[in-house]
């Protein structure tokens, strides 16, 4: 199953929030994954196969170890933006 | 639940804030008040904004006002504040005329209210109703009977 995990601040409003927007993307593509939220500060021990998370963190991703497509949103509720930056991803590994 | 976790009194309409830290003092006061959040869960949140810029700005108009628990988070809790002025919270992010201030305990524990506010977030006319209501009652009663729909929908 595909792992899904989006990243803010504080890991339970923002990231929330995003995630059910990506979760909402997900079910009109068809794709089935797990999704979780979570703070930048824990990333690094979570498992991942896509991360999604807001433009302002873009700067702080390239100081933390993750080994997976990271996609930075300027909204992060917005299904269209999600769509099209998710579905290229979701290409790549194969799950579209 | 959003009819638990807000009080018709903590919904407000304002003209102007005179700045973004103002904007996060302003949507927070009705949790201090309350003793749902300790008074340095703002100063806290202005602390954490100048040092990763406004996580909380969800797209345009929209303010998802929140820390994590252990920045003084008594019990969970929202406050709804509209802002007739756009606020801008740093140069390059979108204005904000809606501030949903969040009192969180944990990650999950407020699911069912997150799915509620995530279906305004993601529908521009639901969100220009907010903005746009002329009264508190109109906001307080537009956010319950959002919450009235998802439940006769999904059940």
């Amino acid at each position: 199953m595909l792992n899904i995990l989006t990243v803010c601040g504080a890991g339970l409003g923002s990231s929330f929030a995003c995630q059910m927007s990506v979760e909402a993307v997900l079910k009109e593509l068809g794709v089935e994954a797990k999704l979780d939220h979570t703070d930048i500060s824990s990333v690094s021990g979570q498992k991942a196969d896509i991360i999604l998370s807001g433009k302002n963190f873009e700067k702080q991703f390239e100081r933390i170890t993750y080994d997976c497509p990271a996609i930075f949103l300027e909204r992060l509720v917005d299904k269209n933006e999600i769509r099209e930056k998710l579905t290229p991803v979701l290409k790549d590994l194969g799950v579209l | 639940m959003i009819s638990e976790m807000l009080k018709r009194e903590n919904v407000k309409i304002l003209d102007r804030v005179d700045d973004w830290k103002q904007a996060i003092h302003v949507s927070l006061e009705p949790l201090v008040r309350g003793g749902y959040v300790e008074s340095r869960y703002a100063d806290e949140i202005i602390r954490s904004t100048e040092e990763m810029g406004p996580y909380y700005v969800l797209t345009e108009d929209i303010a998802l006002i929140h820390g994590r628990p252990e920045q003084g988070v008594i019990k969970k809790q929202l406050a709804v504040t509209v802002v007739r002025e756009p606020i801008q919270f740093s140069e390059d992010c979108f204005p904000v005329r809606l501030l949903i201030a969040l009192a969180a305990t944990d990650a999950n524990s407020h699911l069912d209210v997150m799915q509620v506010l995530a279906s305004i977030f993601l529908d521009e006319s639901k969100i220009r109703e907010l903005v746009e209501a002329e009264s508190t009652e109109e906001i307080y009663n537009f956010l319950l009977t959002q919450e009235e729909e998802r439940r006769t929908k999904v059940c």
